[in-house]
């Protein structure tokens, strides 16, 4: 993460985080899920501790299926980036733009408040744009080295 | 001295956030729940069952008299949906919550043997939030890629 620069900040976001933050690589497969982030709140909806687990064996599918049984080129520039990445056999850099999604739901107030509300209340908050977007930039930032 | 000690807690004890977004009802089905979201491809098998039990949340959104409760269950992860839950003196019922119209009729089943009381509007309004629920959460596949 600390190699691009949007991956620093959100480095720096979950060193600063009130809450309690743990990252951690899992091996096991999660079929088809890249990461996620599990989150106690209080009653109020503030965020009392988050455990952010990438799912390494489920990157590492995607970049064999990427690089052994080719992969059709979409207009997602995310996707663009992660068969890059893979191409490039750079599971690091998906592991941090990944990780850099995840940190955004961990400790972006709004974001936070909104997943609460989300599970709580029924509520229909798009909640993936700001992650969404994240992810992107550590992938173009670390794709071009 | 105890005496001392417990009355400090008491003044304390608002003042200091708890985390329990389950509702206390279903506090235990717990395991049931857990079991239920890893068979579902929520959850993985790499963490024990209690280490999901503190990320469980639930909202009611039905209240069909003191032995039937309505309710939306799942887990506060990111990219995973929510469940229809039917709590009544028996058991608690869970639902894939994938497609109402095969659903209905072993949601109409459950609430049908259950000893409901409410009015028809409470009834109408309950359905209502239950068919709210499927079209938020029916589409979503519990296995998204992030």
């Amino acid at each position: 993460m600390a190699k691009s620069e949007e991956g620093l900040k959100q480095l720096q976001a979950l060193n600063d985080s009130s809450s309690k933050i743990d990252l951690k690589i899992d091996k096991i497969e999660m079929p088809n899920k890249w990461g996620v982030s599990n989150t106690t709140f209080d009653s109020k909806g503030t965020a009392l501790k988050s455990d952010i687990i990438i799912y390494e064996a489920n990157l590492k599918q995607f970049m064999t299926d990427v690089n052994v049984s080719g992969c059709t080129v979409t207009a997602d520039l995310q996707a663009q980036e992660y068969v890059k990445a893979s191409q490039n056999n750079d599971l690091d850099s998906m592991i941090a733009a990944v990780a850099g999604h995840e940190s955004v739901h961990s400790t972006d107030d709004k974001n936070l408040k909104q997943r609460y509300e989300n599970f709580k209340y029924n509520k229909n908050h798009h909640v993936e744009a700001e992650p969404e977007r994240i992810e992107t930039i550590i992938l173009l930032q670390l794709n071009v080295h | 001295m105890k005496a001392i000690y417990f009355i400090i807690f008491l003044i304390i004890c608002p003042f200091v956030s708890f985390s329990q977004m389950l509702d206390k009802r279903l506090d235990k089905y717990q395991n049931t729940i857990v079991d239920f979201l890893r068979e579902q491809g929520e959850i993985s098998n790499s963490e024990k069952s209690n280490y999901y039990t503190e990320f469980l949340i639930s909202g009611e959104i039905g209240n069909l008299g003191p032995n039937t409760k309505v309710f939306r269950i799942g887990i506060t992860s990111t990219h995973s949906k929510q469940y229809l839950g039917i709590l009544n003196s028996k058991e608690l019922k869970l639902f894939p919550t994938k497609n109402f119209d095969i659903e209905f009729d072993l949601i109409f089943e459950v609430l049908h043997s259950s000893k409901l009381r409410t009015s028809n509007e409470n009834l109408l309004k309950c359905i209502k939030n239950i068919k709210s629920l499927y079209l938020t959460e029916q589409a979503k596949v519990p296995t998204v890629i992030n």
